[in-house]
């Protein structure tokens, strides 16, 4: 990276959008603080990305030809320091899982966005960005990896890994998981948020298979509160009645790195706990990458704070 | 069956055919008998003459009659007795026994009748000789003298004079000896007295066989013999008949006792058809309620398919305008909050006219109003993305006063300026439902508040939570309804509007939702005062979600999931 005088350095975003008026509005906003550029589709913006190393890439999702999650997924592969914003109108599910999964999303922005809010939402994205291109030690990049990357049973399960939680309420369900990761990792099961608490304190787990609600209620709360206090943990997230806007919370509030839909291959599972595990040993050599992501978490609004269970988290992990 | 039905046919042919024969075999008897009587009577007519020729035969020796004018009637009265006894027209020819032994009396009649001749010369023989003796007799007594010698002649002669007599008309062993010893004693005395004696004893004697002859028993033996023969004849027919009637008896009773079975069959065969019949009116009854029940059941089932696809199909046009909405939304606003940044960059700047200054105050308060009406259509279009929870889990901890939030805002252009609206929201726990359909309920009940009313008027939504309960009032200040309407509030189809205006569905859906979430729906009205609907929902509950299999069946994940599968595989 060659030196330049830091105030010239403007941070890079590339907008994609098939409404231009979207473009030329988002521009408004931004280009007195940052390197601004737009594509008015997602080709155009993939040929933009590979002379241009955009810091933050904000797509829509409804375009014609290539959708917002091709786009991302693209830009992953090509730019994988890129920071990827999901700006859409359009709540659909397919595509929610689909920018968790293909194209780890930084954030999901619903559009009308708040000005304000999209302009912090962008600064943080674009200071994961800056944290990550500090870094010499890229994070793994593997989307859809080969459900056989890493065969099974040939990891020995050694102690010495970081381990596996499983939260879900139903215990046939949990030992169905444990059955089929034990093989790879130590993995331990919890049936409640109290459980898995006990479990976090007591064993060194790396990644969390989760229900995406246990007993009714969303995890985004315990999600967004081991964050806090447990930065570096992975999550997978597993769902038998997706729930869009659960979904957005967790990417926003939760950083969540997986979406699995029930029923669950078995080898899409294994390949995504694989993934999550070598993230978690990257995010583990670099607290400092860890903490940073933790404190770029969309702030949970105030009714969505459970402060006794947030006040259980802090108690149970600092005792 | 077929088979079955002409044998049946038959068999009543054939006992109706034996049953006549019977009846006309039972019923000759008088015809048969009133001949067989004549034939008797003729028989006993015959005989009665026969035995009283004989009778006259006797009668006319002894009274030595000469003029033979009863004898000659009874014998022509015998004889035209014959002849009808010989007629054919009696019937005693027709059998050839009888007929042989009337032809062997007939033939005995005519030969007794073909003797009177005979008898009557012997007879007027015998008296003449009779008389000849008597003259003689006449003749010697009165040349007699009353001396002893003479006196022991006239007892002599007087002696066999009664002997010749009684010789005459009943000759006994004794009549003709002693006669011969009379005249042996008279010694030829008197020889033409004594051959006058013996001229009577001749003619007596000669009469004798003759009348014998005549009075003998054949031909009433004959007779007898036919009376016996006609009446074994009736006997006979008499034993036949009563054959016939006995079996015409056996068959009838039988008959009666087939009829009688028949009938108790048939009875039975009733009785069963009746119970039958009532068995099946009942299953017919019971069928006819399971498939009204079954009606009913599919026309809910449908009514709620149509509800839930109207919803989806609302939703999907929601989830597809929204994001129409939502782009050219976000640009304006987005645009409108830059404008209004960069006019307050400007006023900042200073240095404007006092008339450009007013301008952009003017303008930071007109974008500020864009900015709420864009916020506004935000929270509208937010509020149908909620309402009709397209992508969203079916259950989930959901907090009720936003669900009423949510409602009042979708039917906000029926409420506006007319009706009301009066929030008294406690704080509630998030209670486990099923979101879509609890906002459902409660478009639903405040859409019927508001068409309660006429005019302007009040809705009321209370929440409270008590004990372990979330508890939602809602009422208005509309019509109210009265008992009747009350008490069918919430049944399929009962509706209280218009043919065409409601499918009177809303009410029986909120019912089955609420019951469905464990919890109860109840109304209070009273005409003209409103009504108040106040629906309890248990806070804690289990997920009524219908659970996800958890691995996908793939050979491949099956392999390795799966305690029954085999180690190491």
């Amino acid at each position: 990276m060659t030196a330049q005088p830091p105030i010239t350095v403007r941070p890079r975003l590339l907008f994609v959008d098939d409404e231009a008026r979207i473009l030329v509005s988002l521009k408004s906003i931004f280009r007195t603080d940052y390197d601004v550029r737009t594509a008015n589709s997602g080709a155009e913006a993939i040929e933009i990305l590979r002379d241009w190393p955009a810091d933050v890439l904000v797509s829509d999702q409804r375009m014609p030809e290539m959708t917002g999650v091709d786009v991302l997924r693209s830009a992953a592969a090509i730019r994988p320091d890129t920071t990827r914003i999901l700006l859409t109108g359009y709540s659909d599910l397919e595509a929610i899982i689909g920018s968790v999964n293909d194209g780890e999303i930084f954030r999901f922005v619903s559009k009308p966005w708040r000005r304000n809010e999209l302009r912090d939402t962008v600064a943080a994205a674009v200071r994961t960005t800056a944290s990550a291109l500090a870094s010499n030690d890229p994070e793994p990049i593997a989307i859809q990896s080969p459900p056989d990357a890493q065969p099974a049973g040939e990891t020995p399960a050694n102690s010495d890994q970081p381990g596996v939680l499983i939260l879900d309420a139903d215990a046939a369900e949990r030992e169905a998981l444990r059955h089929v990761l034990s093989a790879d990792r130590p993995t331990y099961v919890a049936g409640s948020f109290y459980d898995a608490l006990e479990q976090i304190k007591t064993h060194r787990i790396g990644t969390v298979i989760t229900e995406s609600s246990i007993g009714g209620e969303p995890v985004t709360t315990l999600v967004n509160g081991l964050h806090q206090l447990r930065p570096g943990l992975v999550y997978i997230v597993l769902t038998g009645q997706p729930d869009a806007q659960h979904i957005i919370d967790l990417i926003n509030y939760g950083q969540i790195y997986r979406v699995l839909r029930k029923p669950i291959n078995v080898s899409v599972l294994r390949g995504a706990v694989n993934l999550a595990a070598r993230r978690h040993q990257t995010l583990e050599r670099r607290p400092d990458r860890a903490r940073q992501l933790t404190e770029e978490l969309a702030p949970l609004p105030p009714e969505r704070q459970n402060r006794g269970l947030f006040a259980k988290i802090r108690q149970f992990l600092q005792a | 069956m077929f088979l079955r039905k002409w044998i049946a046919v038959l068999a009543v042919l054939a006992s109706i055919a034996l049953l006549t024969l019977l009846v006309v075999k039972s019923q000759e008897r008088p015809l048969d008998a009133r001949l067989a009587s004549d034939q008797l009577a003729q028989v006993n007519y015959a005989t009665r003459l026969t035995q009283q020729f004989s009778r006259e035969i006797a009668r006319t020796r002894i009274t030595r009659d000469t003029s033979f004018a009863a004898l000659d009637g009874t014998a022509a009265l015998w004889t035209s007795a014959d002849e009808r006894l010989a007629r054919p027209e009696t019937g005693l020819a027709a059998q050839p026994e009888t007929n042989r032994t009337l032809n062997r009396y007939l033939a005995l009649a005519a030969e007794r009748r073909d003797g009177l001749a005979e008898f009557k010369a012997a007879q007027l023989h015998f008296i003449a000789a009779f008389a000849r003796l008597r003259i003689e007799a006449e003749h010697i007594l009165a040349s007699l003298r009353p001396s002893d010698a003479d006196q022991s002649s006239r007892t002599q002669v007087m002696t066999l004079l009664d002997e010749l007599a009684s010789y005459g008309l009943q000759a006994n062993p004794n009549n003709g000896g002693r006669i011969y010893s009379l005249m042996a004693r008279m010694n030829g005395r008197h020889p033409t007295f004594e051959q006058a004696a013996r001229d009577v004893r001749a003619a007596k004697d000669e009469l004798q066989p003759i009348a014998d002859a005549l009075t003998d028993s054949a031909p009433v033996e004959q007779l007898n013999a036919l009376g016996a023969l006609v009446r074994d004849t009736i006997a006979v027919q008499d034993a036949r008949i009563e054959h016939y009637t006995l079996a015409l008896a056996a068959f009838a009773g039988a008959l009666l006792l087939v009829f009688s079975l028949i009938g108790l069959r048939l009875r039975g065969s009733f009785n069963e058809l009746d119970g039958i019949n009532a068995n099946l009116e009942k299953l017919v009854e019971e069928r006819t309620d399971e498939l009204n029940r079954t009606l009913q059941e599919l026309r809910m089932q449908q009514a709620h398919l149509i509800q839930s696809e109207k919803l989806s199909s609302l939703g999907q046009m929601v989830a597809g305008v929204a994001h129409e909405i939502n782009t050219p939304l976000g640009y304006a606003l987005s645009n409108v909050e830059t404008v209004k940044e960069s006019i307050a960059l400007v006023e900042a700047a200073g240095g404007l006219s006092e008339d450009a200054q007013e301008r952009v105050v003017e303008a930071d308060v007109l974008l500020e109003d864009s900015m709420h009406g864009m916020h506004q259509i935000d929270e509208l279009v937010k509020s149908l993305k909620n309402f009709s929870r397209m992508d969203r889990s079916t259950t989930e901890l959901f907090n009720l006063n936003d669900g009423l939030d949510t409602a009042l805002k979708i039917c906000q252009n029926q409420l506006k300026g007319r009706v009301e609206i009066e929030r008294d929201f406690a704080e509630l726990p998030a209670v486990l439902c099923a979101p879509s359909q609890i906002n459902q309920v409660f478009l639903n009940l405040i859409n019927n508040g508001a068409q309660a009313i006429e005019g302007t008027g009040l809705i009321r939504i209370e929440t409270r939570h008590e004990a372990d309960q979330a508890v939602i009032r809602i009422s208005d200040s509309g019509c109210g309804m009265d008992e009747e309407t009350r008490a069918h509030i919430f049944e399929p189809f009962f509706t209280t509007k218009a043919v065409g205006e409601g499918t009177g569905l809303g009410l029986s859906i909120v019912f089955r939702i609420i019951e469905d979430h464990g919890g109860r729906i109840t109304v209070d009205s009273t005409p003209g005062n409103g009504s108040e609907f106040t629906i309890t929902l248990p806070v804690r509950q289990s997920a009524a979600s219908s659970p996800v299999a958890t691995f996908a069946a793939e050979p491949e994940a099956s392999l390795s999931i799966g305690s029954a599968t085999p180690a190491g595989a």
